[in-house]
């Protein structure tokens, strides 16, 4: 498959935004001094999902060994400071 | 949507959790950062404070080289008031008065609760000494509820919110003797260096106050710059990507990011369920300890702080052992390091090699690690990209008011509502494949390691340290040089014990930048001066 245009991933983007109830529409379609505008949104989600979201997706884990942990240091239980050196203050 | 329905929303989830767990409360609910001074603390707080505090060398300010009580470190007037040497409101007005003279210029406070401060000093002034923080003034990051005082997370969208209860952690530090100076300025809700919603440049590195374009580092800049501009002795600051230890490593702060659990977020402003921390920031490890130890520990409010391992003994943890007049680490410890992180030339190669030199010197093994496989896979930019979810799902109700609300913050909050169901599921998958290399590769070999950069243990939320090891040069200004330095799951204590020996030989950590002068000061009373950062570069910077 060929990959989307701009013009494609941004009618992606918007009718994603549009469908969630969002307007992007309330912004200026291209003003460097406010800060933000529709063209360098789009933009950056657009990169997001070009260069960082397909690196992610080709991942490769095993399922099994691998389950998703959202809070993975709680897991591991503790450093206690085992080796101390015992000589005294 | 109004703000207080977000906080209801907040509210509910921390109810959920109180009532899910089993754990006895370790701050008292509803009580506000008034000036009131409780009236029965905790025995043992007040037993271990004793003790600390016996054990200490009592602090001679002449020999310090201080008469001013605002370059004491927070442990040594601390020590002082104990001693009835050193009053609070002596100690607290030290600080207002820096703060009126130069917050204009440094702009490291949103909010400043003089009267509130004072009020409570005198209480403390009046009451005997009890916590471990008696006396302390505390700078509060402004995405941390206080009760009673605006939390604007620097953003638009909570620019009128006034919690009606003090976060956990915040109550735990009044209960230890904390005194809230005010509120520090952050990058818009917790994302980049300190800024105005729109992107103007506010806070300023403390040793750079002509140069707005030397960063403060983000997003703690307000809490980093307070504390070495003499502004507060200690402050808070939180990490979800480099928050606490970027700034830290730019000002020369010892800051202090705990293993993720360590600090209720009952009441801290949301970035993310999984990576927000809460942490000191301090000018050296002895005073991280102190205020690391009064607000650790579990809370109700918070199930990711229930069921871990107990808060061990922090203080001890900083004080360095001496043999013979010779400064020991206080446990052995094998400091691990990654093939050429002490090389290259310049201010950071010998800093690098200066610090290493001085610890070995106090007994700990330096041992080089080879980078292991799959390193760069799993701490790539594409899986650090998705924490962008856990910030845009909490703040859906405000994409749908008006996107506007977001300032100049937008982009990295939007793009968190482009990753799918599938993406995020896979980085969480990857968290737990980082952490069993890290566990295996990395810990299995030392027991602290120095570190790049943040993002990997951010990303597993395992404690990280920064400390400052020597000087560089950022755009013709010499600022402070810091190091990184990671540690196993609740291992924070071996973290303290690490930079207090290198503190102990060490004088880094005491030095302080001058004053701004005066035609700094109206230089920066220029409108514009500082400059601004746009939506692109906010968004490449983004916590």
């Amino acid at each position: 498959m060929d990959p989307l245009t701009d013009d494609e991933l941004d009618h992606f983007i918007e009718l994603r935004l549009r469908h969630m109830g969002i307007d992007l529409s309330v912004l200026p379609g291209e003003d460097a001094r406010a800060p933000a505008d529709r063209r360098r949104v789009l933009a950056a989600v657009r990169r997001l999902l070009r260069d960082q979201m397909p690196v992610v997706a080709d991942l490769a884990l095993d399922p099994i060994a691998w389950p998703p942990i959202l809070y993975p240091s709680g897991l591991a239980g503790g450093d206690r400071g085992s080796h101390e050196t015992g000589v005294g203050p | 949507m109004d703000r207080r329905s977000f906080l209801v929303r907040m509210g509910a989830l921390s109810a959920a959790a109180a009532v899910a767990g089993c754990a006895p409360a370790t701050a008292g609910a509803g009580a506000g950062a008034s000036s009131s001074v409780a009236a029965s603390p905790p025995g043992s707080e007040t037993a271990a404070a004793d003790t600390f505090f016996r054990s200490l060398p009592l602090p001679d300010p002449s020999r310090m080289g201080a008469t001013d009580p605002v370059e004491f470190t927070a442990w040594e007037a601390a020590a002082l008031i104990r001693e009835g040497r050193l009053g609070v409101l002596e100690y607290t007005d030290a600080f207002l008065t820096r703060i009126r003279r130069w917050d204009g210029v440094y702009q490291a406070f949103n909010e400043v609760t003089d009267q509130m401060a004072r009020e409570r000093a005198r209480a403390l002034d009046d009451a005997p000494v009890r916590g471990l923080l008696h006396g302390v003034p505390l700078a509060v990051k402004d995405n941390i509820h206080t009760a009673g005082v605006r939390t604007t997370a620097n953003s638009h969208i909570f620019q009128d919110f006034v919690p009606d209860r003090d976060a956990t952690l915040v109550r735990a530090l009044m209960d230890a003797g904390a005194i809230m100076l005010g509120k520090s300025q952050l990058g818009p809700l917790a994302t980049t260096r300190a800024l105005t919603p729109d992107g103007e440049v506010t806070t300023l590195n403390a040793w750079a106050p002509g140069s707005p374009d030397v960063s403060p580092g983000g997003s703690s800049s307000g809490s980093a710059t307070a504390v070495m501009a003499r502004l507060a002795p200690v402050a808070l600051g939180t990490q979800t990507g480099g928050s606490i230890t970027m700034p830290s490593r730019a000002q020369g702060a010892t800051g202090l990011k705990p293993t993720f659990g360590r600090v209720s977020l009952d009441g801290v402003i949301p970035l993310s369920y999984t990576r927000d921390h809460v942490g000191p920031m301090t000018r050296d490890a002895r005073d991280a300890a102190m205020v690391l130890q009064a607000m650790a520990g579990e809370d109700p409010r918070d199930p990711r702080t229930l069921g871990l391992p107990p808060v061990p003994d922090l203080l001890t943890a900083a004080t360095p052992l001496e043999d013979g007049g010779r400064v020991r680490v206080r446990w052995g410890t094998r400091l691990g390091i990654f093939p050429g992180w002490a090389d290259g030339g310049g201010d950071g190669g010998k800093n690098r090699q200066d610090f290493l030199r001085e610890t070995e010197a106090t007994g700990v093994q330096v041992v080089e690690i080879p980078l292991p496989e799959g390193w760069d896979e799993l701490t790539s930019g594409a899986l650090n990209a998705i924490r962008l979810v856990e910030r845009a799902e909490p703040f859906l109700p405000y994409f749908k008011e008006d996107v506007r609300l977001f300032g100049v913050t937008l982009t990295s909050f939007i793009q968190g509502l482009f990753v799918s169901g599938d993406e995020y599921l896979k980085g969480q998958r990857a968290k737990l494949a980082l952490l069993r290399l890290v566990l295996d590769d990395i810990l299995s070999r030392c027991d602290v390691v120095a570190l790049e950069t943040h993002v990997p243990f951010d990303m597993i939320g395992l404690p990280l340290l920064a400390l400052p090891v020597g000087k560089r040069e950022v755009a013709g200004v010499e600022v402070p040089d810091g190091v990184l330095l990671g540690g196993a799951p609740f291992g924070e204590e071996r973290l303290l014990a690490v930079a207090a020996a290198f503190q102990a030989r060490t004088d880094w950590h005491r030095k302080r930048p001058a004053d701004p002068t005066l035609e700094e000061e109206a230089r920066l009373n220029r409108l514009g001066a500082r400059g601004r950062l746009d939506l692109d570069t906010v968004a490449r910077e983004a916590q």
